[in-house]
């Protein structure tokens, strides 16, 4: 009963603070982009709570309970490198942009509305499906607290979301964001200790984990072995590990739930201050939560469904109110991706699809508005019936936008040559291509290992198409101007205080590596192979 | 009792699910599917390097960006 409190109390705060920020909204970059004038905790809270869903403290936590949290976090070093690129070589330069929505820019940059409406119907479909997605995750974690059936859930769910978003746009987007993202930190580093010390303390945790005989070679690089083990060989886990992390990377770098984050920063320097501590931030919880989710193999190891084992070791071995603020944490965690996901496709649509230069601020605003009350009816009607193809897309959704949107992107800074013909076929090959290995998997026509993942042959497609179509066509006067006037530093940019102040954030990198790496020798290396 | 309904809906469509492989139906952003392969084998007298070498890249990686991204702000905002 507690848990339910607390998840309502949290759901009232976040509506409640939806309301009061829909005060300060009073035109379309508000609605958008925020007024670009977010600070760095904004943007760090909205890029960390977008990312991390229901998923990172439930699937991703049972990978790691089911003895695979070394090759997640051998993923992740290949993911987290993606906010420090996708920032330098393309997110500071969509800034600079001042474009309010992704297609916007991709039309702007090639003068092109077909490669904006082309990038608008992509990005409408695949979050739509991720919408869908996340959306569940958080209503089946809903109706399990509450004990409230599936379908009710939903609907709430739905409505908390779609009120932050419908009322207060992306400014009421980025503030519960940073809110959920602060309950939901906190929450996983006051029930980690808690866990830790039940398993026995460190290093003995560790020490006992690694000596586990119903799951041999947990703490091993490659996850566990024996019967159980469902990965493959050792170099099956490494190439796992490396390409779908590369691909994430991707994710990272150019989604637009990440990048739309940086139209709002109120400068480039607060986009690249935003990106490296989103980068520590990730790194310290993927490594405490994933080696703590192994040692609760010695507690219990028989959590069933094992996406429960995080919520479990806060409701039986945190005290209760942590074990509150942590299932609301991982609500919220929940919540703040379907709210930023709710808000790109809204604003994609009235933007991008329905745009009419003619139309003056307020329709637009008002237009918006109805858009997200329209997605979000669609969204939970999808949800509630789930059609095939939606569920089926929801699968491969995220790292669509690594092949059909990657290649583009860095392409529209890095390469004076891409056309708008290259970046027209690019999105689609990539689309096509996802789409395509999909397909011939899902007919058993193609069987592939896991990771030969669908967004590698979308992004070589991608990447290809992008190639051939720019060397077939030579780009215009316009998308040469376009592209040298966005490679030109702005004057406000060049404020010696905030230049001094971001040259501060590579030394946090460095101290936090090293950091990093002490905690990863002493608590994990150390007392296992000493 | 909700896992169940939601492996029943997967069984009807035969639907490659999304989520980890024993997420029985949990929808994921990522594929955790089974590599189809032979379990991996308990391999007597391994030696510790790739456990070393993940203790340093873990950070490693962080670090090197460190280094990358003071190189890249030092050039570009001069």
């Amino acid at each position: 009963m507690i848990y339910t409190i607390g998840a309502i109390v949290s759901f009232i705060i976040y509506s409640a603070v939806g309301l009061i920020v829909s005060k300060k909204v009073k035109n379309v970059e508000d609605y958008y982009v925020s007024g670009r004038n977010a600070s760095t905790l904004l943007i760090v809270g909205s890029l960390v709570a977008s990312y991390l869903s229901t998923v990172a403290f439930m699937g991703d936590a049972a990978f790691s309970y089911d003895g695979y949290a070394l090759p997640l976090l051998i993923m992740s070093i290949f993911v987290l490198p993606g906010y420090i690129i996708g920032v330098m070589f393309f997110g500071r330069f969509l800034r600079r942009s001042k474009a309010l929505t992704l297609p916007e820019y991709f039309g702007q940059r090639f003068n092109s509305s077909t490669v904006r409406v082309v990038a608008a119907v992509t990005l409408v479909i695949g979050i739509t499906a991720y919408l869908v997605a996340v959306t569940q995750g958080a209503g089946l974690l809903f109706s399990e607290i509450t004990g409230i059936n599936y379908t009710l859930s939903l609907v709430i769910i739905t409505l908390i979301y779609t009120l932050i978003t419908f009322s207060a746009g992306a400014k009421g987007v980025l503030v519960t964001d940073t809110i959920m993202f602060l309950v939901f930190t906190v929450a996983t580093f006051l029930t980690i200790p808690y866990i830790l010390k039940a398993a026995g303390g460190l290093p003995e945790a560790m020490i006992k984990t690694g000596q586990l005989k119903s799951m041999p070679d947990m703490l091993k690089w490659h996850g566990i072995t024996g019967e159980a083990a469902y990965m493959g060989s050792p170099s099956d886990v490494l190439l796992w590990a490396i390409i779908i992390g590369i691909v994430w990377g991707f994710v990272i770098a150019v989604s637009p739930w990440q990048t739309s984050r940086y139209l709002m920063a109120k400068n480039e320097h607060v986009a690249l201050r935003s990106s490296i501590i989103s980068t520590i931030i990730l790194a310290l919880i993927y490594l405490t939560l994933h080696l703590t989710m192994l040692t609760v193999n010695t507690i219990n190891p028989s959590i069933d469904p094992s996406e429960r084992v995080f919520i479990w070791s806060a409701m039986n071995l945190a005290p209760t109110w942590i074990g509150v603020i942590a299932v609301s944490g991982i609500l919220a965690a929940g919540l703040s991706s379907s709210s930023t996901f709710l808000q790109l496709i809204g604003n994609s649509i009235s933007k991008d699809l329905l745009r009419n230069t003619k139309m003056s601020d307020d329709k637009l605003l008002k237009i918006s508005r109805i858009m997200i009350v329209v997605v979000a009816a669609i969204s939970l009607t999808i949800t509630l019936f789930q059609p095939p193809a939606i569920f089926w897309i929801s699968v491969f959704a995220a790292t669509l936008f690594a092949a059909s949107w990657g290649p583009v992107a860095f392409a529209s800074v890095l390469w004076k040559k891409v056309t708008k013909t290259g970046a027209l076929w690019s999105i689609l090959a990539g689309c096509v291509g996802v789409l395509a290995t999909e397909i011939l998997k899902l007919m058993g026509l193609l069987n592939l290992p896991v990771y030969l993942n669908s967004a590698v042959f979308g992004g070589i497609c991608s990447f290809a198409a992008l190639i051939i179509g720019s060397l077939l066509t030579t780009p215009t006067k316009e998308e040469i101007e376009y592209r040298e006037k966005l490679l030109i530093l702005p004057e406000e940019e060049k404020d010696p205080k905030e230049i001094k102040q971001t040259k501060m954030y590579p030394k946090l990198l460095v101290i936090s590596g090293i950091v990093i790496m002490s905690i990863t020798f002493i608590f994990y290396y150390l007392p296992v192979y000493s | 009792m909700w896992l169940d309904e939601r492996r029943r809906r997967q069984a009807q469509f035969s639907i490659p699910v999304a989520g980890t492989m024993k997420s029985k139906g949990f929808p994921s952003q990522r594929e955790y599917l089974p590599l189809g392969r032979e379990p991996i084998k308990l391999r007597k007298g391994e030696n510790d390097m790739g456990e070393l070498l993940f203790t340093i890249f873990y950070g490693g990686i962080i670090l090197l960006s460190g280094i990358m991204t003071a190189v890249f702000i030092r050039k570009v905002y001069k």
